[in-house]
């Protein structure tokens, strides 16, 4: 495998989720770290908690949509207020378990959202997202 | 007397002594003169005597006997003194007159004597009885000239009072005679010479033309002349005189011209004034607009105007004479003649009667019987007819075209109340009236006030609408009306002005229409849309669960599968099938609250009962029981122990055990969790509240997940969220509501209001 990431966040409630995709991502030795928060709320904390500190932001966040106290949406909103502020160059996909049109084409119309991947995901197309920030990052 | 002798017989047949004497004397020879002497006395018909100087009587007349008797007591005789029968108080001038006499002197007196029963006027004549140059005796004659004395007392005052003056010119003695009364007339001074020609002066030209005229005829043809005329007295007064004269000749010779003027002014005016009238009654009796005529007491007509003769068909001449009913439809003959006679008995009266014209047209007829009264009497009847034929028919028109809207106006279904700019009830119909009744208000009465028998605010908003209407705006509002039952009216009020022609509001109507049927149809067409929108709703919900949770579930599952396939320690399949059980486990959990979902829609006709709030709390802590005393929950119950509500008592379990569950779930970590249980009244509603001190919910920006979909708070995905979405359908389902309070960090309230 080529060199991996740094940092990749998983922002998921579901457990059992992050518990496997965890795995997936140790398989593919696609990161150095990986941290897990289970709702928006927490997410969005430490990343100001990052920002504030000026230390390195994660490359890639895995955002879920169905999450209580801060759901995926209300996340995204927080972060393009932090981003006004500073130049952020994390790449946010949505996964979520969700097949509704209207969350599909939500989260395509939000220029920040980098892509929508229906759950479950698999290690192929883990690979193929790692490659795609990895260009993106030149 | 003494000029009625000299017209009768021409020639003066005198007593004067001398004469007669003269005459006596040629038959002496025959009777002693003594004797002769009063044998000629007793031929005198007046009073007379013959007195000889001493005064004393020598002989006397069978009158001045009977006089003395009558006057004296007792009959004079020759030798008695004369003064025995005179008056004492005329006795001085007697004597005067008598000793004048004695003299030679010739008297005539006159002399009033005044008894109580009458007054009488004397001519007493002296005359001296000469025997050569000296006088023998005296004669004294007494007339009674009462009767003549009278006579012309009266022509005196008859002058005066009809002003009538006399006047006479003789052409033979070339004299002018005029009465005082004709100088009074004319306002001439007593010394004017006023005579036929110089009173002519007085008139107009043209009448003194007319005068010389007539006068000239009489002259020529012997006859009488009647002519009047206005002239200008002296005192410049304008006077009309009437003038009479005759003409008299004697040896076919004009003799004289004589007659009367008399002052008719008054006459004339009063007759100028009468023809005035008469010519306007007249003109009205003939240009009147109306057909006007007159009856006489027979029922006839005794006159008619040409408008009648118009309005009969026919003219004037066949209608006089005519029986007045003859133009009266037959069936109205008897109210005619019934009207006639009250006109008859002085009363003016009014009626409509029809007529058949001569040419055979029925015309509608006003008529007034007038009666016409002369002294008191009723002698005539004016009548005015009046032809009302097209405002009769018109009106005809009119009733039934209002006939024609008062049905349309009581049989609509839409209630009318008109009324005025003061909200006075001009008019209203049966639906209106029902619509009052069923509000149990004061019924509608014509000319009352609207706003009568409402309290003081609906008055005061009554008046509002009223400014408003006026303004020009139209009112409008919906009333629900509820009988006895749990039934009903709905009705839609407008109020909206009435314009005039001058587009001023003139009034206002108010318009109810019940529209129970359309409303009704509307809340159910609403309810059915709310259903749909609900059913739709939990459709979405439901398919937000499928995508969602389920999704997760098999997306899981599917992960699982992909790992234990690729599993190379059986440590890792064993861990992968661990968690296989686990992603089952939930799978089932979220299948039955979907069934929950499910059948919270399909319960139809469920029960209600009253149940014990307490039973069912205690029955939900005893399933909690594990959570509650792991982390020490108080629960603080407030409750009434015998509160009780009305419901399923399915559905009360879940909601007890749902609320309190999620309450505990989602306690503060940092402090001891008090649930508190109370209650209270809303509007006869009883209302159940949670209050928790739990981590609370940010309302703004949670509040609308809370029940909205299948959500869980707590980041452990057990699928509990999905309880509060159940139990809000099962409160509402039971026709009550859920509301919540909450503050982030500080705890939660939730209020459940059952029906």
């Amino acid at each position: 495998m080529s060199t991996p990431l740094n940092h990749i966040w998983i922002v998921d409630d579901d457990k059992l989720y992050t518990l496997l995709l965890t795995k997936t991502l140790n398989k593919l030795e696609a990161s150095k770290q990986i941290s897990t928060y289970n709702n928006g709320q927490a997410a969005i904390e430490a990343l100001k908690a990052i920002v504030a500190a000026n230390e390195a932001l994660p490359e890639l966040i895995f955002l879920d949509i169905n999450m209580s106290i801060m759901d995926g949406w209300e996340f995204m909103e927080e972060y393009k207020l932090l981003k006004a502020d500073k130049d952020m160059s994390t790449i946010i996909y949505v996964a979520s378990s969700s097949i509704s049109n209207d969350d599909i084409a939500k989260a395509k119309s939000d220029k920040e959202i980098h892509d929508y991947i229906i759950k479950p995901i698999h290690a192929n197309m883990i690979t193929g997202i790692l490659n795609r920030v990895k260009e993106q990052r030149g | 007397m003494t000029i009625e002798h000299e017209k009768r017989d021409g020639t003066p047949l005198s007593h004067d002594s001398g004469s007669t004497a003269t005459t006596a004397g040629s038959i002496s020879s025959v009777l002693s003169p003594a004797a002769l002497c009063q044998a000629y006395f007793e031929t005198i018909e007046d009073i007379a005597y013959m007195l000889d100087g001493r005064q004393h009587i020598v002989c006397l007349s069978n009158s001045a006997k009977t006089y003395t008797q009558e006057r004296f007591g007792r009959a004079a005789r020759p030798g008695d003194d004369a003064l025995l029968y005179v008056e004492p108080e005329l006795a001085d001038g007697f004597s005067l007159l008598f000793s004048r006499c004695m003299k030679g002197e010739r008297i005539v007196t006159t002399a009033q004597t005044n008894t109580d029963e009458c007054d009488q006027w004397w001519e007493v004549a002296y005359a001296p009885i000469t025997q050569g140059n000296t006088v023998a005796a005296v004669s004294i004659t007494i007339k009674n000239t009462t009767t003549a004395e009278r006579l012309k007392h009266l022509s005196r005052q008859m002058g005066n009072v009809s002003k009538v003056g006399a006047w006479e010119m003789n052409y033979v003695s070339g004299t002018n005679l005029c009465s005082p009364v004709l100088r009074e007339l004319f306002e001439v001074p007593e010394d004017f010479e006023l005579t036929l020609e110089s009173s002519i002066n007085f008139c107009s030209a043209k009448d003194q033309a007319r005068i010389k005229q007539a006068v000239a005829e009489t002259i020529a043809k012997g006859s009488v002349f009647d002519l009047d005329f206005e002239l200008i007295t002296k005192r410049k007064n304008r006077i009309w005189i009437k003038a009479m004269g005759e003409a008299e000749f004697r040896n076919g010779k004009l003799y004289r011209l004589f007659g009367t003027m008399q002052d008719i002014t008054e006459t004339k005016r009063v007759y100028e004034e009468l023809s005035l009238s008469q010519q306007y009654y007249r003109s009205l009796f003939e240009n009147n607009p109306d057909a006007v005529f007159a009856l006489d007491l027979d029922e006839k007509i005794s006159s008619a105007n040409k408008q009648m003769a118009v309005l009969a068909d026919t003219d004037i001449t066949h209608l006089t004479g005519q029986h007045f009913t003859r133009f009266f439809l037959p069936e109205d003959r008897n109210t005619a003649l019934k009207h006639f006679l009250q006109a008859k008995l002085g009363r003016s009266v009014s009626y409509d009667c029809g007529f058949i014209t001569a040419a055979g047209h029925r015309r509608e007829v006003h008529l007034t019987n007038m009666p016409i009264t002369v002294n008191g009497a009723v002698v005539a009847i004016y009548v005015i007819a009046k032809d009302i034929s097209e405002q009769v028919a018109s009106r005809v028109l009119v009733e039934q075209s209002e006939a024609n809207l008062k049905t349309v106006f009581d049989n609509t279904e839409i209630g009318y109340v008109l009324l005025t700019d003061d909200l006075r009830i001009i008019s209203f119909n049966k639906p209106a009236q029902d619509y009052i009744v069923s509000k149990r208000q004061k019924l509608l009465k014509e000319n009352d006030l609207l706003v009568r028998g409402f309290n003081d605010e609906r008055g005061r908003s009554l008046k509002q609408i009223r400014d408003k209407v006026l303004r020009g705006d139209k009112v409008e509002y919906e009333r629900f009306v509820s009988d006895d039952g749990k039934n009903g009216k709905w009705y839609n009020i407008i109020f909206h002005p009435v314009y005039g022609e001058q587009d001023q509001a003139l009034g206002i109507i108010m318009e109810i229409e019940n529209i129970t049927d359309r409303k009704k149809s509307a809340l159910e067409l609403e309810r059915s849309f709310n259903l749909l929108n609900e059913q739709n709703k939990r459709l979405l919900n439901f398919s937000y669960i499928t995508s969602h949770n389920l999704r997760s579930h098999t997306s899981n599952i599917k992960s699982i599968v992909s790992f234990l396939e690729e599993a190379e320690t059986p440590d890792e399949q064993k861990e992968m099938m661990e968690y296989l059980k686990t992603v089952s486990n939930n799978l089932d959990e979220t299948i039955h609250n979907l069934n929950d979902v499910v059948s919270i829609n399909n319960s139809v006709n469920l029960v209600f009962t009253p149940l014990f709030l307490i039973e069912f709390i205690s029955k939900a802590t005893d399933l909690l029981k594990e959570q509650i005393i792991q982390k020490q929950v108080i629960i603080e119950n407030k409750l009434m122990i015998d509160a009780t509500v009305n419901f399923n008592p399915a559905f009360l379990e879940s909601i007890m055990l749902n609320f309190l569950s999620n309450t505990i779930k989602y306690s503060h970590p940092e402090r001891r969790p008090i649930i508190t249980l109370d209650s209270y009244m809303d509007n006869g509603q009883f209302v159940l509240t949670i209050a928790d001190n739990g981590i609370g919910i940010d309302l703004e920006k949670n509040g609308d997940k809370l029940f909205g979909f299948y959500k869980t708070f707590n980041g452990n995905s057990d699928a509990r969220g999905l309880g509060l979405f159940i139990c809000k359908n099962q409160v509402e389902y039971m026709g009550g509501k859920i509301e919540v309070e909450s503050k982030l960090g500080e705890g939660t309230t939730f209020k459940i209001f059952f029906k």
